[in-house]
């Protein structure tokens, strides 16, 4: 499963390539193991058929050589010739051979016989069993083939067999020592008008008969045929091409775990098998039996040389199985390309796109799958872009409008500063410019005070001259008039000087640099309520102070506050009905709410507008104070983030609520 | 010290306001101060006169002066001119008194670090006012002034 996984991670290129490996490798050896077999068992057939034929032409040939010399003999015994000179030996008394006219002509005739047809020797032997005649005349002449020392010849038994069958009889192989070598010999009666006369016979050359056997023609590097005779229990066999022997003095015993093929052959038998030659190397043997000779024939090949073209074949099939490998590689990587080429093409473009190129558009134009991708995947690019640029439009406009809105911020903000420094130098007119003036009205308001004394001085002293009407108009003059004056302008002056320092003080409240103490609110309430226990007392009114918490603030700021709403809910209770006034905290969000409750006058709905302006005091003139009291709360409260509101009925009570954000000491 | 020397000490009044000026001459004189009394109405007069530039040039006035100072005047203010005498050697030991309507903290403080003698607010309470000059003449009077001696 693993591998299977890891199979799939592989390009496709590789994936096919591997496929096509494997599938045309597990066909490719399939086939050709059978083919190897097919070829394998046909080649061992074929051989082995080979090697049958090649035995059955031997075969036949041995025995059309044999043929021939049957008939050579029998014409030899059927020669006139031949006849005489039996009849003429058989006549003679003691069998002695006397040389006489016939036996010359036979003589002339032996050796020509002898001389065309390449025979190794020709005997004439008389019905008594002496050989008579003979070409080569050697050890075996003039001696008796029954009694004589030859009579246990492969000669002797063919002539015995002769004489008595009155057949032609061939002889096996064997070793002949009066020639002092192999040799097999034909013997046939001689018969004249139906009575024996003796019999013929012809010595073979056995290097005939071993040419024709030994020819390895068509049997390849390491066949041979083998010619082998059974004496005693013992196989001799002919020479051989891989054993160095001359005539067949190289044995087999029979039963032997060696040379299986000569020895069934030897039985008599006709077979082919797969066996161990006389070296004991496994071979491929076809072998057979000529009885005439007795001789078995076995026509056998070496098994490696058979297997030689077998492992050539072999060789042969894992060279094409290679080619055809890198053939399937070859193909397979065309085919790859051909299929992963577009994939890659289509990978490069999603990715070249994906970060961020929204240009990039595939140009496969195929009508195949990849082809409908390629076309699904520029639709969906197209559709990509063309959303990414209505966000970034909408961003842009979303951008303007916040650059516009910043800008309009940043506008309003100047203007605020602007007003902010306007009432700042207003607050430095109000304390300077606006004050020398009133410096001056009150200076010279009391120079006009000395003068006036002055002038009274003077008058004093020339009073006797002026008459009691005129005395009296000055003195109104000097005495009421112009005091009384003066003390308007006074008046005003300490009025306006009043005002003045109201709105200093009230710009100063703004700019006040805080200093930071834990305040507990408790009892800094009950230290304000308690200036005005005597009124309070005298009222009957009551001041409820709740739980109020400690917090961290300036104490000024703080007691400016709570003393003036506290100073304002005492200022304005109804003197019909007794004070109630509680004072409330709530923590809340990131500040805290102070609230001053009263019962007092309560404020009209038309005067809402004025509660928090400058010299502005509630309608009950009875009332005393310079009608500053909420400016500064509320300067105060704004000037560290806060905020004053206010809830009220007319004759009912009026809430003030003061909202005092938490102050961390780093913004200090 | 003695009345004597001192009365041979000029004072400067640096105020651009004639009424003010007027109060406070009037009030010194009343005070019995008789002393010599310069008016200037801007601040470089001011300089011009103590250093010997413009109007006086060539002739300087630092020995026997003293300087009564208002705050809001046309081309120096009042500041400045502290700032340039005080940070002279030659100047910086006539004394200065700071005599202006405002009473705020921080001004005061800041004449204090220009190195101003004494900071006296002129109060719309006449009398007040009148005192404060008073005593300030008789302040003048014991005051010691520098190469007056």
């Amino acid at each position: 499963m693993h591998l299977l996984n890891r199979f799939s991670d592989l390009p496709v290129r590789y994936r096919i390539i591997f496929t096509l490996i494997v599938v045309v490798l597990i066909s490719e050896v399939s086939l050709s193991f059978f083919a190897f077999k097919q070829f394998e068992n046909s080649m061992i057939a074929e051989s082995i058929q080979h090697l049958r034929d090649i035995r059955s032409n031997r075969i036949y040939s041995v025995r059309t050589e044999l043929t021939q010399h049957i008939q050579i003999n029998d014409i030899f015994s059927s020669l006139p010739e031949t006849a005489e000179v039996l009849v003429a030996y058989n006549k003679l008394p003691g069998n002695r051979q006397t040389p006489d006219k016939s036996g010359e002509a036979i003589e002339h005739l032996i050796h020509h016989l002898g001389e065309q047809t390449g025979l190794y020797d020709l005997f004439v032997i008389a019905k008594n069993g002496d050989i008579i005649h003979s070409a080569k005349k050697e050890a075996d002449f003039n001696t008796n083939l029954l009694t004589g020392p030859y009579r246990n010849t492969a000669l002797a038994k063919a002539y015995r067999h002769a004489i008595n069958q009155l057949q032609t009889r061939t002889s096996s192989i064997a070793f002949y020592m009066p020639s002092n070598a192999m040799a097999v010999f034909i013997a046939s009666p001689v018969i004249l008008h139906g009575q024996l006369l003796g019999a013929v016979a012809i010595q073979l050359d056995w290097k005939s008969l071993a040419d024709i056997l030994g020819s390895i023609t068509g049997l390849g590097k390491s066949g041979e045929v083998v010619a082998g005779v059974l004496h005693g229990d013992k196989a001799y066999l002919a020479p051989l091409r891989h054993m160095p022997t001359s005539e067949m003095d190289f044995t087999v015993p029979m039963g032997a775990n060696l040379a299986g093929p000569i020895q069934d052959a030897l039985q008599g038998h006709v077979s082919s098998a797969f066996d161990v030659d006389y070296r004991n190397i496994p071979v491929v043997a076809a072998w057979g039996y000529i009885p005439e000779l007795e001789m078995g024939l076995v026509v056998k090949m070496d098994k490696a040389e058979l297997m030689e073209s077998v492992q050539n074949m072999q060789q042969n099939a894992i060279m094409i199985v290679l080619g055809v490998m890198i053939g399937t590689v070859f193909i397979g990587m065309m085919l790859a390309r051909t299929i992963s080429s577009p994939i890659d093409e289509l990978t490069e473009t999603t990715l070249a796109y994906a970060d961020g190129n929204m240009e990039e558009r595939s140009n496969i134009s195929s009508h195949d799958e990849i082809g409908l991708l390629a076309t699904a995947f520029n639709t969906m690019a197209d559709n990509i872009k063309r959303y990414n640029q209505d966000v970034i439009d909408k961003n842009l406009k979303l951008k303007a409008y916040g650059e516009e809105l910043e800008q309009r911020v940043e506008e309003r903000t100047a203007t605020l500063s602007a007003a902010n420094e306007e009432i700042k130098s207003f607050a430095y007119i109000v304390s300077h410019d606006l004050r020398s003036p009133l410096v001056n009205l009150k200076g010279f308001t009391g120079e006009l005070d000395y003068t006036l004394k002055e002038i009274s001085e003077k008058l004093a002293s020339i009073k006797d001259k002026l008459e009691a009407s005129e005395q009296q108009e000055m003195q109104k003059l000097i005495e009421e008039e112009i005091p009384e004056s003066m003390g308007f302008i006074t008046t005003s002056v300490e009025k306006m000087d009043a005002m003045l320092a109201a709105i200093l003080k009230l710009s100063r409240l703004g700019r006040r640099e805080l200093v930071l103490e834990t305040i507990d609110l408790s009892e800094t309430a009950e230290s304000l309520v308690d200036i005005h226990r005597h009124q309070l007392q005298e009222t009957h009114s009551r001041v409820d102070i709740g739980d109020l918490p400690c917090i961290r603030n300036d104490r000024m700021v703080v007691e400016q506050i709570l003393g003036n709403l506290i100073d304002n809910a005492i200022k304005y209770l109804d003197p019909e009905r007794a004070g109630e006034i509680s004072i409330s905290a709530v923590s809340r969000d990131s500040g805290i709410a102070i609230a001053v409750t009263d019962n007092g006058h309560g404020i009209a709905e038309s005067e809402n507008d004025k509660v928090f302006q400058i010299f502005r005091r509630g309608r009950h003139t009875t009332v005393q104070g310079e009608g500053m009291g909420l400016a500064y709360v509320q300067t105060l409260a704004r000037a560290q983030g806060g905020s004053i509101t206010f809830e009220s009925q007319e004759n009912l009570g009026t809430t003030f609520t003061v909202f005092l954000p938490c102050i961390e000491n780093n913004e200090v | 010290m003695t009345m004597e020397n001192f009365e041979r000490v000029t004072i400067v009044l640096a105020e651009d306001d004639e009424g003010h000026a007027r109060l406070t001459e009037k009030n010194l004189e009343r005070a019995g101060i008789r002393n010599k009394i310069h008016k200037c109405i801007t601040g470089s007069a001011v300089i011009d006169y103590i250093c010997g530039e413009g109007e006086f040039a060539g002739k300087p006035h630092i020995s026997d002066t003293l300087i009564l100072l208002d705050l809001n005047m046309p081309i120096m203010d009042g500041y400045q001119v502290l700032e340039k005498l005080k940070s002279n050697e030659k100047t910086k030991q006539i004394p200065i008194i700071v005599l202006t309507t405002t009473d705020d903290k921080r001004e005061i403080k800041r004449c204090y670090e220009l190195g101003c003698n004494i900071y006296i607010t002129k109060p719309v309470d006449y009398i007040g006012f009148s005192n404060a000059v008073r005593e300030l003449g008789l302040f003048l009077s014991v005051v010691k002034i520098p190469n007056g001696v």
